[in-house]
């Protein structure tokens, strides 16, 4: 017999104690502890990505729609009596910037393919215009998409995204500036790049477009159910709130949206408190960013950058950042 | 087999500190009532006059509330509302919606004179208005 080498002297089994086992096991267990959390924050990593896209697409077509226009669109448009398209917003003048211009001729035909009854307001739209779901304008955080309302009735689509209406004026300077502040969005220019009718474009940007908003995200209350202005009720909600964001509050405030009837009951809610400004009234119309994505809302600027926000943002930041002519400079965000 | 145990300990004891809630917020509760009669349904706010003035705001519920808050001092919005009766509005073309009323005076609210001082350790605060 042939033994290699020393070996032979050495034959005892080199095996592991108890101990060693012990701490192996111990290591391998605060190892998977700290991934398996990481598991679900990636999931949810990964729908803030798309949801960071959506927005960067939002804004290369308010970018592409300047262009062509030499402004952004209106947030809303002024309601005359008589007109069609009635309630017409943002969202449709941008359909033909975001690849769905057969869609946005869809809709600009009604009243010729429907009736001039239906085309006169836009929630009387067929839901086989007005109930098409856009993917670019859903966020997949929110378990509410493909949702309907927002816009009284129940068959127009509800994305997640709205314009920014600025962070509300001072009610009267004598009283206290710097707490009573008058946050109504219903107005020519409550302050923001978007307003009723008046449309803006980079000049107005007084703050730079790197220090203005553009456009933010929302909660929509649930898949279904009929109301007037929730964010994102892109059919027939844009005159009570739908179009647009105030950024008087902080992102996920618990201070509610004041639209003019909420959708769905609050308790089911609770990161997106509503209350009915029409049938409690109050006076005013707002809502505010909020998201599921934990901690704060995700944001794009003018510029057509986007950033996420932190809900713990200085609240005079956000609003600053809101307002596009305030010239106040910006802290750390 | 002491040393080892040790180390465990520590590994252990270090991964876990952190874990708890720190962002400084102390929760309140109490009673409101108008007329001495509770709010049965409504809102409260409380903005904090000091850093920037930022806002929290919850459900009165059956005249009771409760949330959590900065400590300090707070200037305080209840509303709440009801029904008129019989009365609606025209808003959409042939949809007559009922009118409410927010009941509750201004000073309470939008005009508010209520300040509130909290303790860092929160407490019971009840208005009666």
């Amino acid at each position: 017999m042939c033994y290699r080498g020393s070996g032979m002297s050495r034959a005892r089994y080199r095996g592991f104690t108890l101990v060693e086992l012990l701490v192996v096991i111990a290591i391998i267990g605060v190892l998977v502890g700290l991934l398996l959390p990481a598991v679900q924050a990636a999931r949810e990593a990964a729908r803030r990505m798309q949801c960071s896209n959506n927005l960067k697409q939002i804004g290369l077509a308010m970018h592409n729609y300047s262009d062509v226009h030499k402004t952004f669109p209106y947030g809303h448009r002024l309601e005359v009596g008589g007109d069609s398209q009635r309630r017409d917003n943002w969202f449709q003048r941008l359909l033909p910037f975001v690849e769905q211009q057969a869609y946005y001729d869809l809709y600009d035909n009604a009243h010729i393919t429907i009736s001039p009854f239906a085309a006169e307001y836009i929630h009387r739209l067929p839901e086989s215009i007005a109930g098409i779901a856009v993917p670019g304008f859903m966020c997949p955080s929110d378990p509410a998409g493909p949702a309907r309302g927002g816009g009284g009735s129940d068959n127009g689509f509800q994305g997640n995204y709205a314009v920014c209406a600025g962070g509300g004026t001072p009610i009267s300077p004598v009283i206290d500036p710097t707490v009573v502040l008058n946050l109504n969005m219903i107005t020519e220019d409550p302050g923001g790049m978007f307003g009723r009718q008046r449309a803006r474009g980079f000049r107005d940007c007084l703050d730079g477009t790197s220090n203005t908003l553009l456009a933010s995200e929302g909660i929509i209350r649930g898949s279904r159910g009929g109301s007037w202005g929730g964010l994102g009720g892109y059919w027939g909600g844009a005159p009570h709130g739908s179009f647009g964001f105030s950024t008087g509050e902080a992102p996920n405030t618990t201070v509610p949206d004041r639209v003019y009837s909420c959708k769905n009951a609050n308790d089911l809610y609770r990161k997106a408190p509503c209350e009915n400004g029409h049938a409690d009234g109050l006076p005013g119309r707002w809502n505010f960013a909020r998201s599921y994505h934990p901690g704060g809302v995700l944001a794009a600027l003018c510029d057509g950058s986007v950033r996420f926000v932190s809900e713990s943002v200085d609240r005079n930041t956000w609003r600053n950042l809101g307002n596009r002519a305030d010239g106040g400079v910006l802290a750390e965000y | 087999m002491n040393r080892i145990g040790s180390f465990i300990g520590l590994f252990l004891s270090v991964s876990l500190v952190g874990c708890g809630s720190s962002d400084g917020l102390v929760t309140i509760s109490g009673n409101v009532t108008f007329e001495g009669v509770p709010v049965e349904n409504g809102r409260i706010q409380f903005r904090s006059l000091t850093g920037d003035m930022r806002a929290y705001s919850t459900e009165i519920e059956d005249g009771k509330y409760e949330l959590a808050l900065e400590p300090g001092q707070s200037r305080v919005e209840i509303y709440a509302s009801r029904l008129i009766p019989g009365k609606t509005v025209e808003v959409n073309p042939g949809e007559f919606d009922p009118v409410g009323e927010m009941y509750i005076p201004e000073k309470y609210n939008s005009r508010s004179e209520l300040t509130v001082s909290l303790e860092a350790v929160g407490g019971t605060h009840d208005f009666d208005l």
